[in-house]
């Protein structure tokens, strides 16, 4: 063990020694200031996880989605509008959707149905979302029935429940074939709800939406970058809500960690005093105090920290899903991915433990450069 | 002596034996678990806390550890149903057509049902407004 090794240990047992004897204070310090932490850090850490959870699932989304516009609202496709569009160049596939909304008064949800081109079902026979299935109770085999827009009731059979890992995109979805679609919505024979379009390089993206919005004025081409931007600004936006309800908490933090940290009190200039009087030089005093402030502030921000990794990624972080998430009937039941940003955990470290540590050694600074005789008659 | 006298007394002796085996064990007990205790307190305060921050670091590392893991899962099924559907929006919000499709949703949502209407659904209070530049 060297020298400058063995001096920091006694520091460090001196320091703790002089904690011990406001052990009330400094744990009571130490308990605000790890929940300070566990609070600001579930925040981020969900948010973050929401955030890449939402740019992982929707870079497979389609590159241009294009609807057409009536006084402003969307409105069905007509037919013949997709030989307007014509051949452009870079488009590697054009596609008409058909989807809709069914809200169901027995459990008060709404559903997103929708027919899949890629996977043809039979007539009379429905997919569906794992919340859903929940919330109806049913599993593959059973039979449901819809009363349509229409006052009509349709039957249909549940072929399959999607499985419960997809829920975060799928918690709603009811999948159904073309003829059940159009026969359940009344829904106008060559019409379709939207278009999307593939395009290979993404460089070719924004210009293929120039060219639609060019060839059809009444068009609106969203953007897969568009999307994600709009994922990414909701998860923002609530990020910053939950921090500015959270402000009034942080400000108090920082009055009392600053009054904590900044006032000495008599008894801690009387020990300033002594320890100067028998032979400490100012550089071991404050080496002292940077252990004092620093023990503290690192303990805090490992406690809160790893608290808010638990409560984020194995407690499903239940103490702030309603204000981060939504609102919903139909809830999804989803477990984020665990992912450490280097640059948040750097952000967090320095806006919790650096601020602390600076309080708490320029008033010793002040304080161990004085006259040991002035400190103490103080 | 009756049969029944000499198993009575042959019951207590190992009732006490028990008793006896009892006490010495949790007197070894809480022999060691004082000089556990002795042993903690003798070791020096620094000694404690450095070894405490260690194992808060190491929580750290380990959290790193789970992050590397979870990422070298294979991929869920949410990516490839988003291709083979080609859905566009995450089911958070399901209450509202306008919230359950957020990206899709037109520009006057959420004041769509007439005009100044106002908005029915919390969900869409916390979603940030268009932005006016």
């Amino acid at each position: 063990m060297t020298d400058g090794f063995r001096r920091q240990r006694y520091l460090i047992d001196f320091s703790l020694a002089a904690m011990g004897r406001r052990k009330v204070r400094n744990l009571g310090l130490l308990a605000v200031y790890s929940l300070l932490v566990f609070v600001l850090a579930s925040v981020m850490l969900f948010t973050h996880g929401l955030r890449q959870e939402a740019k992982r699932v929707l870079a497979e989304s389609p590159e241009v989605i294009l609807q057409r516009l009536v006084a402003g609202r969307q409105d069905l496709i007509p037919p013949g509008y997709l030989e307007r569009i014509g051949r452009i160049r870079g488009v590697q596939k054009i596609q008409a959707r058909l989807w809709g909304y069914y809200y169901d008064p027995v459990v008060k949800a709404n559903y997103t149905f929708m027919v899949p081109e890629a996977r043809p079902l039979a007539a009379g026979e429905i997919v569906i979302g794992p919340a859903m299935a929940r919330e109806r109770g049913l599993v593959a085999g059973n039979l449901i029935s819809f009363r349509s827009y229409s006052g009509r009731l349709f039957t249909f059979k549940v072929a399959e429940v999607l499985p419960q890992a997809s829920e975060l995109m799928s918690a709603d979805l009811v999948l159904l074939g073309a003829g059940d679609f159009r026969a359940f919505f009344d829904f106008p024979a060559g019409h379709y709800t939207d278009i999307t379009l593939t395009v290979a390089n993404p460089l070719e993206v924004r210009n293929v939406a120039a060219k639609l919005a060019a060839a059809l004025p009444d068009a609106r081409p969203i953007l897969r970058e568009e999307v994600q931007r709009t994922y990414a600004a909701l998860f923002d936006w609530r990020e910053g809500m939950v921090l500015t309800v959270l402000s009034g908490a942080l400000l108090a933090f920082a009055i009392f960690a600053w009054d904590k940290a900044s006032g000495l009190s008599a008894e801690e200039r009387r020990e300033i005093g002594i320890l100067k009087a028998i032979g400490w030089e100012s550089g071991d005093v404050l080496r002292m105090k940077f252990w004092e402030g620093g023990l503290i502030s690192l303990a805090a921000f490992l406690l809160g920290y790893l608290a808010a990794w638990v409560h984020v990624f194995h407690l499903d972080g239940a103490l702030f899903r309603p204000v981060l998430q939504g609102w919903a009937v139909l809830y999804p039941h989803f477990r984020l991915t665990p992912e450490v940003d280097g640059l948040q955990l750097a952000t967090l470290f320095f806006f919790t433990v650096f601020p602390y540590t600076a309080a708490v050694l320029v008033p010793i600074w002040r304080a161990a450069i004085t006259d040991p005789d002035a400190v103490m008659r103080a | 002596m009756s049969l029944r006298c000499v198993l009575a007394s042959l019951l207590r002796r190992q009732r006490l034996g028990v008793r006896r085996l009892r006490q010495g064990l949790a007197s070894q007990g809480l022999a060691s678990r004082r000089l556990a205790s002795q042993r903690l307190a003798s070791q020096r305060p620094s000694t404690l806390a450095l070894a405490g921050l260690a194992l808060g670091l190491a929580g750290l590392c380990a959290t790193g550890i789970e992050a590397g893991v979870q990422e070298r899962q294979p991929d869920p099924p949410s990516p490839a149903l988003v291709r083979e559907l080609g859905l566009t929006d995450l089911a958070l919000f399901t209450e509202a057509r306008y919230t359950r499709h957020l990206a899709l949703a037109d520009g006057h949502a959420p004041f769509q049902d007439h005009p100044m209407s106002f908005d029915h659904f919390p969900s869409a209070s916390l979603v940030a407004p268009p932005r006016h530049d």
